[in-house]
């Protein structure tokens, strides 16, 4: 009897926290699905009676937005990017934070305040002239002048992160891998990358979210058509077709559904990634 | 260490080095050279799928020259613009550029020494004699020719021919006809004028058109600063005029709240009766598929005085870049004006040509409409001053005519605001 | 003395002494990408402020500080600029109350906390232009959403133009950042929360200690370092906000929503590059001052204390 009165009251105690994290969920994730399910009705539905549910299920919407708007040229660009973008980032900052956080040498400290440095200003700080640099070197307006731009953007943070993940390793492995003959390259390719699996992940999944949906540099150095990445396309899209209500709707779904699978997939990764990173 | 294990280490960085030189290699690789005979091409000056229609036509009819076409501008006019001159002046651009609206780019491709002249061509070609006297001065400068003018844009009110026809209404000819249209309309619980300013660019230009057709040339003077504000009452006229679609009623709801093409879409819907527009928005008409006819009337003059009948001007010349093989870049110029491809463009585009042809009679009625009228009056045309304005102007015009529609500056203070802001940037420059 | 002196001398006269490369080469590539990429461009655009220079003449001139004088007598700049600071003042209020109560709220609860975490996270997780589109149609006056449900609500004397009412269109734009950026204080909140010993809690709640109590003198001190984490960031996201309002109201109506990344943008857009390197390095300066002067406050105080 006392064991239930108690659980009793402490269930009680919880229910208003449970009450407004539901109110705050519902308000959070109504847009979210108000877009999904416009994405499912017709024009008419959607001016006639916004609020309603779909009346019929149109996933012809999707088809005409992904044929024919090019959606499908966006999505492969930005996986391409993305993903590329992401694996430079993990090799070269692991590269770079191992060396930061293990080895001493001559500048450690300077070479690493100077990449911090790099968190410190706001985007447009650079656009200009880095808009001049990329015609330069014959980098703008391809995907892969984005991807150096967008690794450059993403290494400060991510070796700020690696550093201080690499930093919590023993000195006596290192010490141990060493009497074992192992170089600090193997060392860094067989034992540091392998332990620090879950970070690189975190790492990674954070980088992932950041590229995929970058606009602002992507909308100043991309020109072509077929080589715009979904957020770049999206707007385009707006432009051309918004009074088609429905392949808007379904042009922003058809951007934002990656993400949330990757979400849905890596949501743990995802979060340490942010926290570790600002903790630390 | 021994001598073994450090030979290990220089092998693994020695592959370090290479996977970097690689990246860095791969990061630096120049473009690959171009064809000489090869045409890049930016915008043929059509909407995307037409371009390639376009393009194939060429190619196959030539063997000398091929076309490359990319499909970059699909932004922004100020975008667009940006995206233009930054690839020509750093050669990394198109070698034609069709569809563009030079204007007073012109001039500064031409200062910078970015673009050819094609005098000598224009006048080998015969292009000379089809083309307006009126749209040729807008792409010459100092006497030389240095583009080729595409299309024309001329605008107007195209209205709901069925709301008309059950108000019993007239086509208005004159401001006070015009102004009685709106009230009858207004009356009937419609809409009569469409209007959405949010975004970047409809808000100049739609209050530009009012200005011209009230101040003509006028108003340019009083754009570029060369003469008051204060004597220009006709400007006021014109500005009080476009104030006066808000302030009576006339105007859709909200129309900062919305952009141009969502207001459209209160158009296609017949909620608005009229909507100011160019000949870019047939084709959009046709897609949308409202269940009412579309008819096109001219807006008629806020001042008879000026004698402007059209609206519009250039819509898009063609210019060849500085660095391109001119002989065969003009090829392509001379096919993009014959009257056939002309022809083709009309009925297929939409797109009225900025050279005289033979307007067919079997094309899309709306489109023949305007196509005639805009021939029959070409000599009456009143330039909207886009194509005047320097680039760095029109964002902050477009900010400043928002203002007014906002209730935050008075017709009088917008055109001082527009003024000053001009004058600002031409002195600090 | 002497010995420790010599000590290292004799050290570099060895032979095993040399200058060790393998820490440069290691951090060479990634050095070189950011240098070229992201570094470069900012000093660049730092000494290119001084220069008359507009993308497309090959020529630079020195002119000093023409381009500066020019900035900061602009109205339109410090409109701009004000406005970011409006943002940053709501932003460090508005998303980090809210993520902090959120983060407490789940704390306290047993059961659904990765639920309620993920949901409540899920839209910080889109880019900037779906956030915008998805409020621009929340907002759109004839086919969105938000009228009508305010109507519903027994609400209707607040239905808006929300975009075009000057008054209104820089909070709209705020409100979605918002919704976008709670979810980061959230988890970073809800992280340290999950660092704080959990004896602290126990021994409060055998104090008789209520929510109040146990946010007020518990949690919020325990968050101190979170708390200057999370405004820090805050301070990043509002001086530099850029693709929510452009794509919402493109700094409009008249500038009402003008901020200073629009104000660069529309300069570079214009071909003005003193000028949009000039604004961009004031703001630059403003945010570097903001945070590192705010984190240098935060390490002082709680030095001090």
């Amino acid at each position: 009897m006392e064991f239930l009165n108690r659980s009793a009251r402490r269930r009680l105690q919880g229910a208003p926290f449970y009450i407004l994290l539901i109110f705050a969920t519902v308000i959070t994730l109504v847009p979210i699905i108000w877009v999904f399910a416009s994405a499912l009705k017709s024009n008419k539905e959607i001016r006639e009676n916004p609020l309603a549910l779909p009346g019929e299920w149109r996933f012809q919407n999707y088809l005409d937005a992904w044929f024919g708007a090019s959606f499908d040229a966006y999505f492969f660009n930005s996986i391409f990017i993305t993903v590329t973008s992401v694996a430079l980032v993990l090799i070269l900052s692991s590269l770079a934070a191992y060396s930061f956080a293990k080895m001493r040498f001559r500048g450690n400290q300077l070479l690493f305040f100077i990449f911090l440095f790099g968190m410190a200003f706001p985007l447009s700080a650079k656009l200009g002239p880095l808009l001049s640099l990329m015609y330069e070197l014959n980098l703008a307006n391809s995907r892969f002048g984005l991807i150096l731009v967008y690794v450059a953007g993403s290494l400060p943070f991510a070796i700020l992160m690696l550093r201080a993940f690499f930093q919590g390793f023993p000195q006596e492995l290192e010490d141990s891998a060493a009497l074992d003959g192992c170089s600090r390259f193997q060392f860094y390719l067989r034992i540091l990358l392998p332990l620090s699996k879950p970070s690189l992940m975190a790492l990674g999944i954070f980088v992932f979210m950041g590229t995929w949906n970058e606009f602002f540099q992507a909308l100043l150095l991309i020109n072509e058509d077929s080589k715009r990445t979904l957020p770049l396309g999206l707007t385009a899209f707006q432009d051309e077709y918004f009074t088609d209500f429905a392949l808007s709707f379904a042009g922003i779904n058809i951007t934002a559904v990656p993400v949330i699978i990757v979400y849905i997939m890596f949501q743990r990764n995802l979060i340490e990634g942010i926290t570790v990173g600002s903790l630390k | 260490m021994n001598k073994k294990h450090m030979a290990v280490k220089w092998r693994q960085l020695a592959l370090v080095v290479t996977v970097a030189l690689f990246l860095g290699a791969f990061a630096l690789a120049p473009a690959v050279a171009q064809d000489a005979t090869n045409i890049l091409v930016w915008s043929l000056g059509y909407s995307g799928d037409y371009n390639d229609v376009l393009v194939e036509r060429f190619n196959e009819a030539h063997e000398d020259v091929q076309i490359t076409y990319e499909d970059v501008l699909t932004g922004t006019f100020t975008e667009n613009n940006q995206k233009v001159r930054i690839a020509l002046e750093n050669e990394a651009g198109p070698h034609v550029l069709g569809g563009v609206d030079v204007g007073a780019n012109l001039r500064a491709l031409v200062s910078s020494g970015q673009v050819k002249d094609l005098t000598e061509y224009y006048r080998a070609s015969g292009l000379i004699d089809r083309i307006p006297p009126l749209l040729l001065s807008q792409v010459t400068v100092e006497g030389r020719i240095y583009a080729i003018p595409q299309n024309m844009e001329s605008v107007g009110i195209f209205y709901n021919k069925d709301v008309f026809a059950e108000l019993e209404l007239d086509v208005p000819t004159e401001w006070a006809e015009y102004i009685d249209v709106l009230e009858a309309v207004k009356d009937a619980g419609y809409y009569g004028y469409t209007m959405g300013l949010a975004g970047g660019w409809p808000s100049a230009l739609m209050a530009s058109m009012f200005m011209y057709s009230s101040a003509g040339t006028e108003y340019i003077d009083v754009l570029s600063g060369t003469q008051p504000w204060t004597d220009c009452d006709n400007c006021l006229d014109g500005m009080n005029a476009f104030y006066g679609m808000v302030e009576n009623g006339y105007a859709n709801p909200e129309p900062l709240g919305i952009d141009y093409d969502q207001s459209l879409d209160l158009f296609y819907q017949g909620i608005t009766v009229m909507v100011l527009n160019g000949p870019w928005f047939i084709d959009d008409a046709v897609a949308a598929e409202p269940d009412f006819e579309i008819g096109f009337f001219y807006l008629p003059p806020v001042n008879p005085a000026t004698d402007i009948k059209t609206l519009g001007g250039i819509g898009g010349s063609i210019i060849v870049a500085e660095y391109a093989d001119v002989d065969a870049a003009f090829k392509v110029v001379e096919w993009l004006t014959t009257e056939e491809v002309a022809v083709q463009a009309l009925r297929e585009a939409f797109v009225l040509p900025a050279f005289s042809i033979e307007v067919p009679e079997d094309i899309d009625p709306l489109t023949y409409q305007i196509a005639s009228e805009t021939a029959a009056n070409v000599d009456k045309i009143g330039f909207w001053p886009v194509t005047y304005l320097p680039p760095k102007v029109f964002g902050d015009m477009n900010q400043i005519v928002q203002g007014m529609i906002g209730g935050m500056l008075t017709p009088e203070e917008l055109l001082s605001e527009m003024q000053e802001t001009h004058s600002t940037y031409l002195a600090e420059n | 003395m002497a010995q420790s002196f010599s000590a290292p001398r004799k050290r570099a006269a060895s032979p095993r002494f040399r200058i060790d490369l393998m820490p440069y080469l290691f951090i060479l590539p990634a050095v070189v990408i950011y240098v070229i990429f992201n570094l470069g461009p900012v000093l660049a655009s730092f000494f290119l402020s001084f220069f008359r220079w507009d993308l497309l003449s090959p020529t630079t001139e020195f002119i000093g500080f023409k381009h500066y004088n020019f900035i900061l007598n602009d109205d339109r700049f410090w409109n701009a600029l004000s406005h970011n600071f409006i943002f940053l003042g709501l932003a460090v209020v508005i998303p980090v109350s809210m993520g902090l109560f959120l983060a407490v709220f789940i704390y306290e609860i047993r059961k659904g906390r990765v639920f309620f975490r993920a949901a409540l996270f899920l839209p910080a997780i889109f880019s900037g232009v779906v956030i915008a589109y998805v409020w621009k149609w929340i907002y759109h006056p004839f086919a969105g959403v938000l009228n009508p449900t305010l109507e519903l609500v027994g609400l209707g004397a607040f239905t808006q133009s929300w975009l075009g009412n000057p008054k209104i269109a820089l909070y709209s734009t705020f409100i979605a950042y918002t919704w976008a950026s709670f979810g980061y204080s959230m988890v970073i909140f809800l992280a340290g929360l999950q660092d704080i010993s959990t004896d602290i809690f126990d021994a409060a709640r055998v104090d008789g200690a209520n929510f109040r109590q146990k946010l007020f003198y518990i949690t919020i001190p325990c968050l101190y370092d979170v708390f200057t984490f999370v405004i820090t960031l805050r301070i990043f996201t509002a001086m530099g906000v850029f693709g929510v309002i452009y794509i919402l109201t493109g700094g409009g109506p008249f500038y009402a929503s003008d901020v200073i990344d629009i104000y660069v943008f529309r300069m570079i857009g214009n071909y003005e590059m003193g000028w949009a390197t000039a604004a961009a390095t004031v703001n630059t300066v403003v945010v570097v001052f903001l945070s590192t002067g705010f984190i240098k406050y935060r390490e002082w105080r709680s030095w001090s204390s």
